[in-house]
């Protein structure tokens, strides 16, 4: 398959930082960045590892934290950092010129991105002053369902 | 240090777009390098996880 998830994946061993950005459809995010992350995080554990993630959304009226929580979903089980701010990561507007006058909504995104270079910066001192990663035990799998 | 935003969205600039761009005037302030890359309007393969799906059916 040659589209935007093969992209991604090269450049994000680069990385440091992820955001994921969506439109709320329905109170998820669209069905394009759901497959999209789906595909890219399967089975890539140890690509996000230690990176740092955020999410953001943007709707009209609702939806919006439902659609947020589903987005740092795949941060939450990839051992990756998840980013906070003043509010829940969204915006509002049925356009871009309503989404403008979302004061409080901009607000939000420029205390993210200042929380997000802050940790940035802190994980680059840890790094020179040998801060030990953390270090896994081996993964353990156990299912729910057992036929014997 | 560099920061990916992914725009899910199916408009290149829209509202999740300016959510996106006023975080990155912020990263560059603060020296942060950021690629961001949208989607665009073509569909997405939906994850498949074809060995799966043939232990169930067995």
């Amino acid at each position: 398959m040659d589209d935007k998830v093969n992209e991604f994946i090269e450049k994000a061993e680069a990385a440091d930082g992820f955001i994921f950005g969506s439109p709320v459809h329905f109170a998820g995010a669209t069905g394009n960045i759901t497959s999209f992350l789906d595909r890219a995080f399967y089975g890539r554990g140890k690509l996000f590892q230690g990176k740092l993630c955020a999410s953001v959304v943007s709707c009209r009226r609702g939806g919006a934290t439902a659609a947020f929580d589903q987005l740092n979903k795949y941060a939450l089980m990839s051992n990756m950092y998840i980013v906070g701010s003043s509010y829940w990561n969204q915006i509002h507007g049925s356009n871009k010129e309503e989404a403008k006058q979302d004061l409080e909504g901009l607000q939000t995104m420029r205390n993210l991105a200042k929380n997000m270079a802050y940790i940035l910066k802190c994980i680059e001192a840890g790094n020179t002053q040998n801060i030990q990663k953390p270090q896994y035990e081996e993964t353990i799998r156990t299912n729910f369902i057992r036929k014997d | 240090m560099k920061v990916i935003l992914i725009n899910g969205g199916p408009h290149e600039d829209g509202c999740t777009n300016l959510a996106l761009e006023e975080i990155i005037k912020t990263l560059k302030e603060e020296n942060i390098e950021t690629e961001k890359m949208w989607l665009g309007v073509k569909p997405i393969r939906r994850m498949y996880r074809l060995q799966s799906l043939h232990k169930h059916r067995q």
